[in-house]
C-alpha cells in the first residue's frame, strides 16, 4: 500500500513539475520543440529511476538534474547545436506587443536567450525556479562558487543589455537619492 | 563568509539579494549600504534584474499547446519514442502540455480581493504636478526592518512636507516577499499603514504587485488573499516602477 501511494505521489509530483521543467527547458534549448523532447526524455528517465530518489521533498532538484544531464548528453551528441537565431524563440512581436508589459517581457526574454549557455542555465534555476545556490550547484554539477560567478555575470549582462534596450528615459541604473 | 569591508563584490551582493548570506554577513551588507550610495544602487540594479526575470517567466504563463500531435517524438533516437510514449500514456493526461506562446495577462479575481484592483498602473499618477516631489519606495522582500524603514521614511517625509517649497507625493510599491507585509492579518503593519494613509490623504499610495499575487494564488489555491483594502493593485510591480520612473518619479533606496 505504501509503495502504491509512493508511486502515485511520485507521478503526481512529476506531473506538477512539468510546467516548470518545460519553462526552463525552453530557455536552455532556445527551442520549443527541442524543449518538449528534453522534458519528455527527462520525465522518462525519472520514471525509470524513481527508486533512486530517496527524499521525495528533493524531487524537483532531482528532476532538474536529470534534465540537465539529458541536455548535456544531447549537446555531446550534437556538438553543432544551432544557436538562437536558427530556432524559434517565443519572444517574437505579437499584435499585443504594443502593450508595454508584453514589450518588457519580450525584451527580457530576448536578453536571456542571448546569454551564454552556462549563464542562462544558472540564472533560470536561481531566479525562476527558486533553487538555492547549493541546489543549483548540485543540479549543474559545479561548485557553489561557480554558481555565484555565473549568476553574477549573467545578471550583470542582463542589467547592461536591458539598460540599453529599454527606453533611455527608463534607467535601471539611475542614481538613487537617499532621503535624509 | 568574511566580507572585506573595502569592497563588496557582485557575487556577494547577488548572494545578499538571494538570501544566501548568513545573518552576520547580511547585517554587514545592510550597514555598508547605509553608508555607501553606490553600493545601494548596485544592489537595487541587481534586484531589478532579478525581478524582471520573474516577471518575464511567470509559471502560470504557459499557453495551451497545439503540439500534442508530437507526443512521443524522439529526442535522441527511436527507443526513446517508445519509452516516452509508454511512460506518458501510463501517466495519462496528468501532464497538461503547455508552451510559451503569446504572453497572456490574466485578470486578478477581484472577488477574492479586498484591495482595489487597477488594470494597468495606478490612476492619477499624473495628478502630482511637475512641481511635486514624487518619491517611490520598493518593498521587494520579506524584511521587517526594510518595511519599518520605508514606513518611517514615508511618515517623516510627509510630516516635513511643509518645510519644502513643493508638495510631496509618495508611492510604496510592494512585490514578491514584500507583499506579505500588506496582509490585513498583520495587525501592527495594517494599523500603521492605515494611520499613514489617513494622516496624509491624497499624498501617499500603497501599491501591490498583481503578478506576485497571481503566483501566490496559484500556489495556494485553497486560500484567499487578505490584502489591506487600502492597497491598490497593478499588473506588475516592476513594470509600475519602470513606468513611474518614466514619469519622473524617483526611486529611493533604503
Amino acid at each position: 500500500m505504501d509503495k502504491l501511494f509512493a508511486n502515485r505521489e511520485f507521478r503526481r509530483r512529476l506531473a506538477a513539475a512539468h510546467p516548470r521543467l518545460l519553462r526552463t527547458a525552453i530557455v536552455w534549448t532556445r527551442s520549443k520543440e527541442l524543449a518538449e523532447d528534453l522534458v519528455q526524455e527527462a520525465a522518462t528517465k525519472a520514471l525509470r529511476k524513481s527508486r533512486q530518489l530517496r527524499d521525495v521533498k528533493a524531487m524537483e532538484a532531482w528532476l532538474f538534474r536529470i534534465m540537465m544531464n539529458c541536455w548535456r548528453d544531447h549537446l555531446r551528441r550534437n556538438p553543432s547545436h544551432e544557436d538562437i537565431d536558427e530556432h524559434e524563440v517565443s519572444t517574437q512581436h505579437t499584435p499585443e506587443s504594443d502593450n508595454s508589459r508584453l514589450e518588457l517581457i519580450r525584451m527580457v526574454r530576448q536578453a536571456v536567450v542571448q546569454l551564454p549557455d552556462n549563464f542562462r542555465q544558472t540564472i533560470m534555476l536561481v531566479d525562476i525556479e527558486g533553487f538555492s545556490y547549493i541546489e543549483t550547484a548540485k543540479i549543474l554539477d559545479v561548485p557553489v562558487g561557480t554558481v555565484m560567478s555565473r549568476l553574477s555575470r549573467a545578471r550583470s549582462r542582463l542589467r547592461d543589455q536591458l539598460c540599453n534596450k529599454l527606453n533611455p528615459s527608463v534607467d535601471l541604473g539611475r542614481p538613487l537619492r537617499r532621503v535624509k | 563568509m568574511n566580507i572585506a569591508k573595502e569592497h563588496i563584490s557582485d557575487e556577494i551582493l547577488n548572494a545578499y539579494i538571494d538570501g544566501e548570506l548568513g545573518p552576520e554577513d547580511t547585517a554587514h551588507v545592510d550597514a555598508a549600504m547605509l553608508e555607501d550610495e553606490i553600493l545601494s544602487k548596485r544592489v537595487n540594479d541587481l534586484r531589478q534584474v532579478s525581478a524582471l526575470m520573474r516577471t518575464a517567466f511567470p509559471e502560470n504563463n504557459l499557453a495551451p499547446s497545439e503540439t500534442s500531435a508530437r507526443f512521443g517524438r524522439s529526442f535522441n533516437d527511436g527507443v526513446w519514442r517508445v519509452a516516452a510514449t509508454v511512460a506518458f500514456v501510463s501517466i495519462g493526461v496528468l501532464f497538461s502540455w503547455h508552451l510559451y506562446e503569446h504572453q497572456q495577462t490574466s485578470k486578478i479575481p477581484q472577488a477574492t480581493l479586498a484591495a482595489t484592483v487597477m488594470p494597468s498602473g495606478v490612476e492619477n499618477d499624473d495628478v502630482a504636478s511637475t512641481e511635486t516631489f514624487k518619491i517611490m519606495f520598493h518593498v521587494g522582500r520579506e524584511n521587517a526592518t526594510l518595511l519599518n524603514n520605508v514606513l518611517g521614511e514615508t511618515d517623516r517625509l510627509l510630516s516635513h512636507s511643509t518645510e519644502f517649497d513643493r508638495p510631496i507625493s509618495v508611492r510604496v510599491i510592494a512585490s514578491h516577499g514584500g507583499l506579505s507585509f500588506f496582509n490585513a492579518a498583520s495587525e501592527g503593519n495594517a494599523r500603521r499603514i492605515r494611520e499613514i494613509k489617513q494622516r496624509y490623504q491624497g499624498q501617499v499610495d500603497f501599491v501591490g504587485c498583481g503578478e506576485t499575487l497571481r503566483q501566490w494564488t496559484t500556489k495556494n489555491p485553497n486560500k484567499k488573499p487578505d490584502l489591506l483594502p487600502e492597497m491598490l493593485m497593478v499588473d506588475s510591480g516592476v513594470l509600475e516602477l519602470l513606468r513611474l520612473q518614466q514619469k519622473g518619479w524617483t526611486l529611493v533606496s533604503i
